[in-house]
């Protein structure tokens, strides 16, 4: 029903951007500022446990605007909130060998908004249906109804509600929290090769009703 | 420019708000400073997140610049009386019918309760309409845009899910969709029902992620024994856990967990746990009488609401006075704009809200300990 599978081996979907601000990171986070690693932060607050409010200050803001990216900023504030809330309880639990917090924190908050299923993807069907996006602010002058001279966002909207909720997990961790394909697979505890057919079957779909749009396929966008 | 490129675009300008921001790490210090600096790696004994777990699908309103603002003439809000600052609870109605049912849970035996090998199988159906699945902007300066109610707005999106929970923990859970598919948790998505083709994009039965140390909405054995029986405690204590959740509408959503405690048929509640739901409920305020009426399942009870001021709809709960279950929860439509006047900085409503008096959605939960769970090779394929 959801798509077409495709081989997982030579998957065609890139790694990371190295660059990662094609989508216009805004918020400053910084990963292991001046030397102190993340790790280092969490192992610090296992006796001292205000030390971890680092990482909140590092990584907040840019979990808070992934999550507002899919629920809203309403129930990002929450969700936000629980996510810290959450890592700071299992902090026992991370592994230190990791320098970064990121994928962890990404995969708690992606986990928190579980909760959340169908209010996504009510939004999307009516960012489709209307081209109009709910999430994209309260204010009239930010509803946007283009992404991108050709390419309409209720499109994209019913690409991403259309999506199985696994494939669309993946897709946004890539696109939205900038993680690498082992990143991703940590934050959401699955197997490496099932995160690059996951992605390649989001983006198959994703392909799909943009080339809809588009007309005929562009080689670019096939690569 | 490639897929990922464009994706990327949407959605770019949101930005984090700086008090959301600071209300969280507000939240962190205060479990900072609880903390003793013994920390265990098994699960946290923090219970925030899992009571929401099986937050249904109301209609979710944002509320832009404080709920004061969107308490529009029209909307039916229902006033909460207090009394030196605090709250005096339901109508002396809906508390009478309340503390009947309470009565009435007190005389059943305890349910059976799946042993070893055994499972606990749930069963929720639920129903939605169409016309509340999407939602439109409503701008600062009122400008809109909007659904067309068209003619299937009424079109009920049914759902049945389905779940087979063993005792051990470490077994898998296995669902079976509403479309009939089996999966296991995060194989598939549970909520798919792609064969209605006016409701693809999902239903708002429970979702699959069961948490093993259990919540409000899916009690575990050890969740319910750390629950006061006592009424006010665990009023006091749903409130306390939803005010650390960060809920901004403290008596809507204490509202909501007491009621996902309440429905949920678990066989792990005891008669003196189901009768404190029944007696803390009547404590939160504005919750008042509303008549007599069916679940979704058609069973027959009595029926008591509470209207939120700008969501435009009444949750209601309907349960059995004479046997103390609660059976069934629903929404009724109570203000087809809630986002009115123009003025009201209102982020989203409900496109096309049906009439007044419109149940919106449903949901029953029925539960039976089984000693099989259906074969997942046998099952058809998505």
């Amino acid at each position: 029903m959801t798509g077409t599978p495709q081989q997982t081996s030579g998957s065609p979907a890139p790694g990371p951007d190295p660059a990662g601000e094609v989508g216009g990171r805004c918020d400053g986070a910084e990963v292991g500022v001046g030397g102190d690693t993340d790790a280092a932060a969490v192992l610090a607050s296992l006796h001292r446990p205000e030390r971890f409010a680092r990482l909140f200050d590092r990584h907040a803001p840019e979990i808070h605007r992934y999550l507002a990216r899919r629920v809203g900023a309403t129930v990002a504030d929450d969700l936000v909130a629980q996510t810290f809330l959450v890592a700071f309880e299992r902090r026992a639990a991370f592994d230190t060998s990791r320098e970064d917090a990121r994928p962890w924190l990404f995969g708690i908050a992606t986990r928190l908004l579980r909760r959340y299923h169908r209010d996504e993807v009510r939004a999307y069907r009516a960012l489709a249906r209307t081209g109009v996006d709910p999430i994209a602010g309260c204010h009239a002058d930010r509803v946007v109804t283009r992404v991108d001279a050709g390419v309409s966002v209720s499109r994209l909207g019913a690409a991403l509600g259309e999506m199985a909720a696994g494939d669309r997990n993946v897709l946004l961790l890539f696109a939205w929290a900038d993680l690498g394909y082992e990143e991703i697979a940590h934050a959401l505890d699955i197997p490496v090769g099932t995160v690059r057919s996951r992605l390649h079957r989001a983006r198959a779909r994703l392909r799909g009703v943009l080339a809809e749009a588009a007309g005929p396929p562009d080689p670019e966008e096939t690569r | 420019m490639d897929d990922i490129t464009i994706l990327r675009e949407l959605r770019a300008d949101v930005q984090p708000d700086p008090a959301g921001l600071q209300r969280a790490r507000q939240l962190l210090e205060r479990a900072e400073a609880h903390a003793d600096g013994s920390t265990s790696s098994r699960w946290p004994r923090l219970r925030l997140p899992p009571w929401l777990a099986r937050r249904r699908a109301t209609v979710r309103i944002a509320i832009a610049a404080g709920l004061a603002a969107a308490v529009a003439g029209g909307v039916l809000a229902v006033e909460s009386a207090t009394v030196g600052g605090h709250p005096v609870g339901a109508s002396a109605t809906a508390a009478e019918a309340l503390h009947r049912a309470a009565n009435a849970a007190l005389r059943q035996r305890p349910a059976p309760v799946p042993g070893p090998g055994q499972f606990l199988y749930r069963r929720e159906v639920g129903g939605q309409s169409l016309a509340t699945m999407g939602e439109v902007i409503v701008g600062k300066d009122g400008s809109a845009s909007s659904v067309p109610p068209g003619p299937n707005a009424q079109h009920l999106c049914q759902s049945v899910h389905e779940e087979w929970q063993p005792t051990d923990p470490r077994q898998p859970v296995l669902i079976r969709r509403t479309d009939g598919i089996l999966v296991r948790p995060g194989n598939g998505d549970p909520t798919r029902m792609p064969h209605d083709p006016l409701c693809q994009y999902g239903t708002f039965t429970a979702d699959a992620e069961v948490d093993v140390a259990g919540d409000y909405a899916a009690p575990t054995p050890a969740f319910v024994a750390g629950l006061p029986t006592d009424p006010a405690a665990l009023y006091e204590r749903v409130r306390r856990d939803v005010v650390a959740g960060g809920h901004a509408l403290v008596d809507d959503e204490t509202l909501v967990v007491l009621t996902d405690l309440g429905r949920s048929a678990s066989p792990y509640l005891t008669p003196q746990l189901t009768a404190a739901i029944f007696r803390a409920t009547a404590m939160v305020p504005g919750v008042d009488y509303v008549g007599l009426g069916k679940d979704i399942l058609g069973r027959s009870g009595t029926v008591v609401g509470r209207t939120e001021p700008g969501r435009g709809e009444r949750r209601e709960i309907v349960f059995d006075t004479s046997t103390g279950v609660m059976l069934g929860e629903r929404s009724v439509v109570t203000n087809p704009n809630p986002c009115s006047p123009p003025a009201t900085p209102c982020a989203t409503q409900t496109a096309s809200m049906p009439p007044v008096g419109t149940v919106i959605w449903q949901s029953a939960i029925t539960t039976a300990v089984v000693d099989w769970v259906p074969d997942l090779r046998r099952s058809p394929t998505r």
